[in-house]
């Protein structure tokens, strides 16, 4: 019963979290997998989302799913925690529940947080070592196979699988031929599909403008949210003195990766292993557990403002909804770069303002002023926010 | 009691040599060799029965019109009459020492007992290049399939409990070289397996025994325990993992030359740009299905809530001007 009760309060935490989320409309990127639009992502769980397209409330369900497995993973921390104090394994969950990277996170429609999920079982696993770990790789097996079709960034965790694998005394050619194997096919289906081999050469200029100190901020922000500061300390200490090579290897190749191509949303991926390496801290210092927690409450308070995208929504949503139901048939024509939560939004086809396109669109849509045409000059226009609207007569 | 079984073809003179060694090696341990014989063009099967004067446990058995390594372990294992029963090569490859360590592993703690090459200690002597490697892959994909597990499942040098393989034995379907694999696939999973290193020796005299149709039925084999494995969570694994190959070979296959050919990829990219440009479609609303160096074929398809609207649209390469597909 009393479990029943805590499950039920965190339930309602990541429902408020997905309330939160939800005020900052679909964005570009959320928009392309509840479209199952082909890039840059393996199609496995677009594909899933994609069956629900049609329904009115797509956006709410997939956030609430969402935000609940993020917030109810925090069962998996419990269990990690198992030899601690209890005291003390509420305090580690407190800390997951209230890094900054989670509740940024939660409730949105996001590859990342989903990979960290999946990494945060493989963390799981290695870190329960009392557990008969050869029973459990055919599930790792299919949950790597099921990672690396979700988001290519799962990639980032074959050496915690590679190291369930060795320590459930397969051979090295054994491990690496079943973790290879799913690897391979992940890069025979971006062959397969050159819109993500181009997202991939595009990640690698991501950061080309920056100069190397703006990548190491945008990095080391990176670093903040995951853990809220105190809990990269904590987790890199708890590696380091718990002698966790695998998990603190783990941590440096994703460390590699995200700063050659650094992105906030990539913070959530380690938060699992943070969490985790504060573990074996924790055995020797339990008392640093609540100050740990507290001090991540008020990380995350200090970086929210700043990175929680309530704070920053896109007028989308707002433009849209002035437009519905649109008059008649016929696309809408949007003029300079836009993001597919455009595309979200309409209810009909969206496409890029081409004066040719102009006689098979109904709308135009300009951030600024439209290009002179003698082919919108029938047409009515009006101003919602920074847009200029042309409607077909 | 230990029932060695030593499986022959033209190995006439490697069996004069060996069974010094093996008589020495089996010395207090009651014992019978049964040599069975392919029926060799060296008469193997009859220096065996001139040698049976010399050691007295030795039996011979002749099969004339059957031939196989597995089979006649199989054919030898069922007429033996010891509660243990082993099996090694006549050739010099496997070293007699290690019979007596089989035989009290198995009548001890084990139920099978395995000299392997791979375990710590083990060798494959002289091999190496391209049949170490060789090795060592059919070895990693043999070793992951059956129940139970051995460093060394292609091994040819092993014992096991006469109580145990009558258990299993109307299910075996000797084929080709590998019957330890075979018997490992059977075997309760639970059952307890003991190994000890083998250094593999140099062939003595004649030739090996690996051809292309061994080596083909050892991959047949290996299909038949993969899909009887199936029922499990690993089945599930590998069966997504060829089915996902199989699908994704396709999808690449049709579009080959875009990664093929610079000149066909700068031409795709330019048709794509000039397509854009021209008619406002979204990068990635449209698919390229199939690509060659005169034609590009792709999918318009505009996304949006519910059912996307799709259109096949083909270009003849360079020209950005579309055309109806023909299909």
């Amino acid at each position: 019963m009393h479990r029943v009760i805590v499950i039920i309060g965190i339930q309602l935490y990541a429902i408020a979290l997905t309330v939160l989320q939800s005020m900052g409309n679909v964005r570009t990127d959320e928009a392309k997998y509840l479209l199952n639009i082909p890039y840059p992502h393996p199609p496995l769980v677009r594909w899933i989302l994609n069956l629900t397209e049609a329904f009115p409330f797509q956006e709410m369900l997939w956030r609430v799913v969402f935000a609940t497995l993020l917030v109810q993973a925090v069962w998996l921390l419990w269990s990690m925690g198992k030899d601690l104090a209890p005291r003390v394994r509420i305090a580690l969950c407190a800390s997951w529940l209230l890094t900054a990277a989670v509740v940024v996170q939660a409730g949105t429609i996001m590859m990342a947080p989903l990979t960290a999920l999946q990494g945060l079982v493989f963390t799981w696993l290695w870190m329960r070592r009392d557990l008969e770990i050869r029973r459990f790789t055919p599930w790792v097996a299919l949950l790597w196979l099921a990672s690396l079709f979700t988001a290519y960034q799962a990639a980032l965790f074959a050496p915690l699988v590679l190291g369930l694998l060795r320590r459930a005394t397969f051979g090295w050619f054994s491990a690496l031929l079943i973790a290879g194997f799913p690897l391979g096919l992940a890069a025979l289906y971006a062959l397969g599909n050159p819109h993500s081999l181009a997202s991939f050469v595009n990640a690698g200029t991501d950061n080309d403008g920056m100069t190397l100190a703006m990548v190491a901020s945008e990095f080391a922000k990176t670093w903040m949210v995951a853990g809220s500061g105190v809990l990269v300390l904590a987790g890199i200490a708890g590696m380091l003195r718990g002698r966790e090579w695998m998990l603190l290897g783990t941590f440096l190749f994703l460390s590699l990766y995200t700063f050659a191509s650094v992105h906030l949303y990539y913070a959530i991926l380690f938060t699992p292993l943070l969490i985790a390496g504060s573990v074996p801290l924790l055995r020797r210092t339990s008392w640093l557990a609540w100050p740990v927690a507290l001090l991540t409450f008020i990380g995350t308070a200090a970086l929210w403002p700043s990175v929680h995208p309530v704070f920053t929504p896109d007028p989308t949503r707002t433009v849209m909804d002035a437009l519905n139901p649109m008059p008649g048939r016929g696309d809408v024509l949007i003029q300079g770069s836009f993001g597919h939560d455009w595309q979200y939004e309409s209810p009909v086809p969206v496409r890029t303002f081409t004066v040719p396109a102009i006689g098979e669109a109904q709308l135009v849509l300009c951030r600024t002023e439209c290009p002179e045409t003698p082919l919108l000059k029938t047409w009515s226009s009006a101003k919602i926010g920074d847009w200029e609207v042309y409607k077909r007569p | 009691m230990l029932s060695l079984v030593l499986p022959t073809y033209n190995e006439a003179a490697n069996l004069k040599a060996i069974l010094p060694h093996l008589s020495t090696a089996l010395e207090g341990i009651d014992h019978e060799i049964i040599v069975v014989d392919d029926d060799s063009p060296d008469k193997t099967w009859e220096v065996a029965e001139g040698l049976s004067k010399t050691y007295p446990a030795l039996r011979v058995l002749r099969r004339v019109g059957r031939r196989g390594l597995s089979s006649a372990v199989t054919e030898g294992f069922g007429m033996a009459k010891g509660d243990v029963l082993m099996v090694m090569d006549s050739d010099g490859q496997h070293d007699p020492a290690l019979v007596p360590k089989l035989y009290a592993a198995v009548r001890g703690i084990a139920d099978i007992g395995v000299a392997s090459r791979y375990t710590q200690g083990g060798s494959t002597g002289g091999w190496g290049g391209p049949r170490l490697w060789l090795s060592r892959l059919a070895t990693s994909l043999a070793s992951t399939l059956p129940p139970v597990r051995t460093t060394d499942p292609m091994s040819g040098f092993f014992a096991v409990s006469a109580a145990g393989y009558r258990r299993i034995e109307n299910k075996l379907h000797p084929r080709g070289f590998k019957i330890l694999l075979e018997i490992l696939r059977y075997l309760p999973a639970s059952s307890r397996l003991v190994e000890v290193p083998l250094t593999f020796g140099l062939r003595r005299e004649g030739e090996s025994k690996m051809t292309l149709k061994v080596q083909l039925q050892f991959l047949g084999q290996l299909a038949g325990i993969a899909l009887q494995r199936l029922k499990g969570p690993w089945g599930i694994f590998w069966a997504a993992c060829v089915i996902l190959l199989i699908v994704l070979l396709a999808r690449v296959w049709p579009i080959r030359s875009l990664y093929l050919s610079g000149a066909t990829r700068s031409q795709v990219t330019a048709v794509l740009r000039d397509v854009s440009a021209e008619q406002g479609w979204l990068l990635s609303d449209m698919v390229i299905e199939r690509v060659s160096a005169t034609e590009l074929q792709i999918r318009y398809s505009p996304h949006i809530r519910g059912r996307d609207p799709r259109s096949c649209v083909r270009f003849a390469l360079p020209s950005a001007d579309p055309l109806e597909c023909t299909e």
